[in-house]
């Protein structure tokens, strides 16, 4: 049984007419909203901070901002995917205007040096609260254990990380915003990188080796949800 | 009919356009007296990155109205709220400070202050210094902070990477944004500006100071 298509069958089509009832929230009413226990939990992991600052790792969104500028919150947005493949593609070009005889190749690890000389540098346990997204799935392998290594650094003790984890490659790739307190939104957007790999339990474990705490919360759409205390 | 129309039309003192008839009744040029936009209170603030045109009379501003007797069309005020433009292709180096609004399709750096006006970068725009103004828009490329009284917004093609500090924020989708964002209420982004006038104060003073 195709349960994609099953799953796809049992939202009501875009053109048919609303059943006359009463008014729903907007996130329930949207087709990409999806339920999410990882950020309720998220949420009050970090609900006793005062004023605490969250770092949101994917796209700069006016929901997410609005969710936690309202409740108090600071919040800084580091688009890291994209920074890390608009690097990339700078350094290819300079690859390929340097001259014949200059060629400067260098190893992955000093390209992933190189990008997080600029990147991810906040200070020592100055947030809260991480954002990841489904960024782990498109890192590249030597950047994501150095990447893990800065968010571990900057999170506060006791701060939590919420990353999500696809069970299988996504069809698409997706961006992601709060709508409240316990959906997030899932907005198709142009493919920015190529699904890196799917973890396994024990290989998300090893990510994360160095937190103290973790939950993990698989949902209807095979997206495991992973929260990770400091 | 066209000619009889013509005819009949008199050279009535209301009409504003000069009629035709004999030379005797044609009326005299006098100059209307149109103020310089440099002696308006309403002209546009200067910018002091911007060149200053010389308050010159135009040819279009002395021409005469063709009729004497009736009352001079009152002249179009300067409007404060006209916005300055950087173009593209243009470079500046400095500060910029000013009230009217600016638009930025070029490059700039150093700060820029527009206390109680609009900056907006356009899409061509860059611009790589911290920009301070009663509201910011941003459609180009932004490396500096940003402070506005009242609000910010980035356009689907804006890319920002520093720190923003506005009462009220608005973010396309696609807007890039690298950096911190801190809501104040509306009071506070400009009494956080206000804060660093008496130090710039004193460093003037103290250099002043120091050349006499």
């Amino acid at each position: 049984m195709n349960w994609t298509a099953k799953a796809h069958s049992a939202t009501a089509p875009a053109t048919s007419r609303p059943k006359p009832g009463p008014a729903v929230p907007a996130a329930a009413s949207n087709r990409n909203a999806r339920t999410s226990n990882g950020l309720k939990e998220f949420l009050w992991m970090i609900s006793d901070v005062e004023r605490g600052r969250i770092l949101d790792l994917g796209n700069a969104s006016q929901s997410t901002l609005n969710f936690f500028i309202e409740r108090g919150y600071r919040i800084t947005t580091e688009d890291l995917l994209r920074s890390w493949k608009e690097f990339l593609s700078t350094e290819e070009e300079r690859l390929r205007r340097a001259a014949v005889g200059q060629d400067e190749r260098t190893s992955q690890a000093l390209l992933v040096q190189k990008f997080l000389d600029s990147s991810l540098d906040y200070p020592e346990n100055s947030y809260c609260g991480v954002l990841a997204w489904d960024l782990f799935d498109y890192l590249d392998g030597e950047l994501l254990p150095r990447a893990m290594e800065r968010i571990y650094r900057m999170l506060t003790p006791g701060g939590a990380v919420l990353s999500l984890f696809h069970s299988r490659p996504p069809e698409r790739f997706h961006r992601y915003r709060i709508l409240d307190n316990q959906t997030i939104e899932t907005m198709p957007a142009p493919t920015l990188a190529v699904h890196a790999r799917v973890f396994q339990n024990r290989e998300i474990l090893d990510i994360f080796s160095e937190f103290r705490t973790s939950k993990t919360f698989v949902g209807r759409d095979q997206i495991r949800e992973a929260l990770f205390l400091k | 009919m066209w000619r009889k129309t013509t005819e009949a039309k008199p050279a009535s003192p209301a009409s504003n356009a000069p009629a035709p008839g004999p030379v005797a009744d044609k009326p005299k040029e006098t100059p209307q007296a149109v103020p310089p936009q440099t002696a308006s209170p309403q002209a546009p603030a200067a910018l002091a990155a911007t060149a200053q045109a010389p308050a010159q009379t135009t040819p279009t501003q002395t021409q005469a109205k063709a009729a004497p007797a009736t009352p001079a069309p009152a002249p179009q005020p300067v409007r404060s709220g006209e916005a300055s433009t950087i173009s593209a292709g243009l470079r500046i180096k400095g500060d910029i400070t000013g009230t009217s609004d600016l638009t930025v399709e070029g490059e700039t750096q150093g700060k820029i202050r527009i206390t109680n006006g609009r900056v907006t970068v356009g899409a061509t725009g860059k611009v790589n210094a911290d920009i301070d103004a009663r509201e910011i828009v941003i459609h180009g490329r932004v490396q500096g902070n940003l402070k506005a009284t009242e609000s910010v917004r980035l356009g689907s093609s804006g890319h920002v990477e520093g720190s923003i500090l506005t009462p009220r924020i608005g973010i396309d989708d696609g807007a890039r944004l690298r950096g911190n964002v801190e809501m104040v209420r509306p009071g506070d982004a400009q009494a956080k500006t206000d804060q660093a006038k008496p130090v710039a104060a004193a460093r003037a003073a103290s250099a002043a100071a120091s050349e006499e």
